[in-house]
């Protein structure tokens, strides 16, 4: 008996022949449609200094040394921001939506109900010993 | 020699259409997930060979962006399957249907 991966077949992939035929229309469209030559960027091009200049609004001209060319770009301080807050969000959805609650406390990593005993045993667990 | 940009949106375009296949013929969720990772990561590549057709770095900085975008969309598709396997003891996104009427 053979372990090799096999193709996933269970499931119609007849939905999957839209997928298929777009990408037929897409590639008619994208080779008739003409592009000129590439811009590109000059020689000597520094190109990730210009990202963190654009990133940051820096002016480009501050980061480079001698013989680096900075490329043009936007501004995107307040992207850059609000791509902070909108991780911080999905990082407290995504906390949201783990945590386990049974009848209103939590349950699993963390919390301290999981075997209704609230004291800590810091001890290895015995209860004889101490000060009491 | 520059590459022109046809092949870059042929390529584009062959992500975003495996990525769209995935989400219409499986019934994994987080192959679903997987499968708008690659729609997602096909509009970077569109960013990032149009900011060298034009020689601007605007399209490289939004193609982080959309990096940025596709990490938190994981971080809230992850949950978001952890609680279909709780409620349905199942990824199958065909046998989740509570919330269908």
């Amino acid at each position: 008996m053979t372990t090799k991966p096999r193709l996933n077949t269970d499931g119609s992939l007849v939905a999957g022949l839209a997928a298929v035929a777009l990408f037929a229309v897409l590639a008619v469209v994208f080779l008739g449609a003409g592009f000129p030559a590439p811009a590109g960027f000059p020689e000597g091009a520094a190109i990730t200094k210009s990202l963190g200049a654009a990133m940051f609004d820096i002016a480009p001209g501050q980061l480079m040394d001698e013989g680096e060319a900075a490329i043009p770009a936007e501004g995107f301080l307040i992207a850059f921001l609000l791509i902070g807050v909108l991780l911080d969000a999905a990082l407290d959805g995504a906390l949201m939506l783990a945590k386990r609650e049974e009848s209103g406390e939590n349950v699993g990593l963390g919390s301290q109900s999981d075997d209704n005993d609230a004291t800590v045993a810091a001890d290895g667990g015995t209860d004889a010993g101490g000060d009491d | 020699m520059a590459i022109p940009a046809e092949y870059y949106l042929l390529l584009s375009a062959a992500v975003f259409c495996i990525g769209l296949f995935g989400v219409l013929t499986r019934r994994n969720a987080l192959i679903f997930l997987m499968s708008v990772e690659l729609m997602l990561n096909a509009a970077n590549i569109n960013f990032v060979a149009f900011s060298l057709q034009h020689g601007n770095l605007t399209g490289q900085v939004f193609a982080l962006f959309g990096m940025a975008i596709a990490a938190a969309e994981v971080a809230v598709g992850i949950g978001i399957i952890l609680v279909l396997y709780r409620n349905f003891t199942d990824v199958d996104v065909t046998k989740a249907t509570t919330m269908r009427w």
